[in-house]
């Protein structure tokens, strides 16, 4: 079974499934594992499926991911769909192994491949190699020079397909999450670093906000708070936010990315206007 | 713009709002919250809301204006699942607004006419509520007494 860990803290030679719902935690993750391993001059491979590579381009490079990386063809960003067809389940286990030595032959210190496996629930995809493959492809983390992250939707994938990627995956990558219910979720940001929350947030869950604030402040110099998503917050959630800010150093800053109902609350309470806090407006959520 | 005299009358009678028995006025929403339900009660405003007509960043306003009441009645009155408070909401016609108000058994407020009028110290975590419902509203009367609380707030329509 599948140990739960964050992005950060993967190693080379690691191989983890991401399964997510959050198609926004998703892309976070993914740009965050994309970015540690630009930084770590690997090679990097994304298969996408559920977006169009271009469209995965400009969602990476919003999250931070350098455009255009350091080393020449560090970063490839390639349809799922097609690599699969093309090379087939046992296939496509050689085409990694190529693409391993090739990254070593080009001098980079190792692969980094992540991949969107949403493609293969659809009819004659070939699902029924999968099995074969995520256990053949564990054979080329033994030396430590391959990192990768295999993504499972879970709006997407069945129940024993889930418990399987699981199964054959040494680890799970997560979002921190500080609370979650159908009404409202707060997570931690990866890119850039910070708090996420969405939904609605109001008196019953200050706690979190405030653990959730804390711990990003810890964890980073300046941190931005992304409400695009929240539809509502009320004043005692907007209290801890201000608490937050009051134990800023100075020097420091908190970006909070909002629009729509929740900036006009913020406006009213003159959270704008305090030192340190700098306000991205996003359209309206309503 | 904030007036200190509310622009309706508040009925005397829980049961009749109008208070004239003039059939111009009835009661559109009518709900005990406790902490537990206030997603469910932004809900029912939402859309008491919507059905007057409002565009939705109005409805937005009224939601937290109705919110931070019931918010305050949850927090500082009292208000528990085994002894609710209580909002309702009701629209008059002159001038045209919505009514929006809300009752606890609570000890109530020491300084009513003081409450919510100065902005909260930056490095304060709390107390910002009133502030708001203030702030949105066009007319807020507050009576505290030893009984509860009762909170009415008007809101024009046409703002």
């Amino acid at each position: 079974m599948a140990t739960a860990t964050s992005v950060e803290a993967l190693l080379p030679g690691d191989h983890a499934c991401l399964t997510f719902s959050d198609p926004d935690e998703r892309l976070d993750l993914v740009a965050a594992f994309v970015r540690d391993g630009l930084e770590a001059s690997n090679k990097v491979l994304c298969l996408t499926d559920s977006i169009a590579p271009e469209r995965l381009r400009a969602e990476l490079a919003d999250r931070g991911v350098p455009e255009r990386p350091l080393l020449p063809d560090q970063l490839t960003i390639a349809a799922s769909e097609e690599s699969w067809l093309r090379n087939g389940g046992a296939r496509m286990v050689r085409w990694l192994a190529r693409e391993l030595d090739d990254a070593q032959r080009d001098g980079f210190a190792g692969l980094r491949v992540t991949a969107d496996m949403c493609w293969i629930s659809r009819p004659g995809a070939g699902a029924d190699e999968l099995p074969v493959f995520e256990s053949d492809v564990d054979k080329l983390f033994g030396d430590g020079r391959l990192t990768a992250i295999c993504q499972y939707d879970r709006e997407i994938f069945d129940a024993v397909t889930l418990a399987f990627a699981a199964a054959v995956h040494p680890l799970a990558v997560a979002a921190a999450v500080y609370y979650e219910d159908p009404v409202l979720r707060i997570c931690r940001q990866h890119t850039p670093p910070g708090v996420r929350i969405a939904g609605e947030l109001d008196l019953g869950h200050v706690e979190e906000l405030t653990l959730a604030l804390a711990e990003a402040l810890r964890l980073d110099r300046d941190i931005e708070l992304n409400l695009a998503r929240l539809h509502f917050m009320d004043a005692a959630a907007v209290g801890a936010v201000f608490r937050a800010v009051a134990g800023l150093p100075a020097g420091r800053t908190m970006r909070v990315r909002c629009g729509g109902p929740v900036l006009r609350m913020l406006r009213l309470v003159g959270l704008p206007d305090l030192p340190g806090v700098v306000i991205a407006e996003t359209p309206g959520d309503q | 713009m904030t007036s200190d005299q509310p622009v309706t009358a508040v009925p005397a009678d829980a049961s009749d709002p109008a208070g004239n028995g003039s059939g111009q006025v009835s009661v559109s929403l009518d709900q005990t919250f406790c902490a537990d339900n206030l997603f469910a009660l932004r809900n029912a405003v939402a859309a008491h809301g919507g059905s007057l007509g409002l565009p939705s960043a109005r409805v937005a306003d009224l939601v937290l204006l109705a919110h931070e009441l019931a918010s305050n009645s949850v927090r500082h009155g009292g208000a528990t699942a085994a002894v609710p408070g209580r909002l309702r909401l009701w629209a008059t016609t002159d001038p045209p607004a919505v009514v929006c108000e809300v009752t606890d058994v609570g000890p109530g407020l020491t300084d009513p006419d003081r409450a919510g009028r100065d902005p909260v110290a930056a490095t304060a975590g709390d107390g910002r509520g009133l502030w708001i419902v203030r702030q949105i509203a066009d007319a807020v009367e507050i009576v505290a007494g030893s009984s509860g609380t009762r909170i009415t707030v008007t809101f024009l329509l046409s703002r």
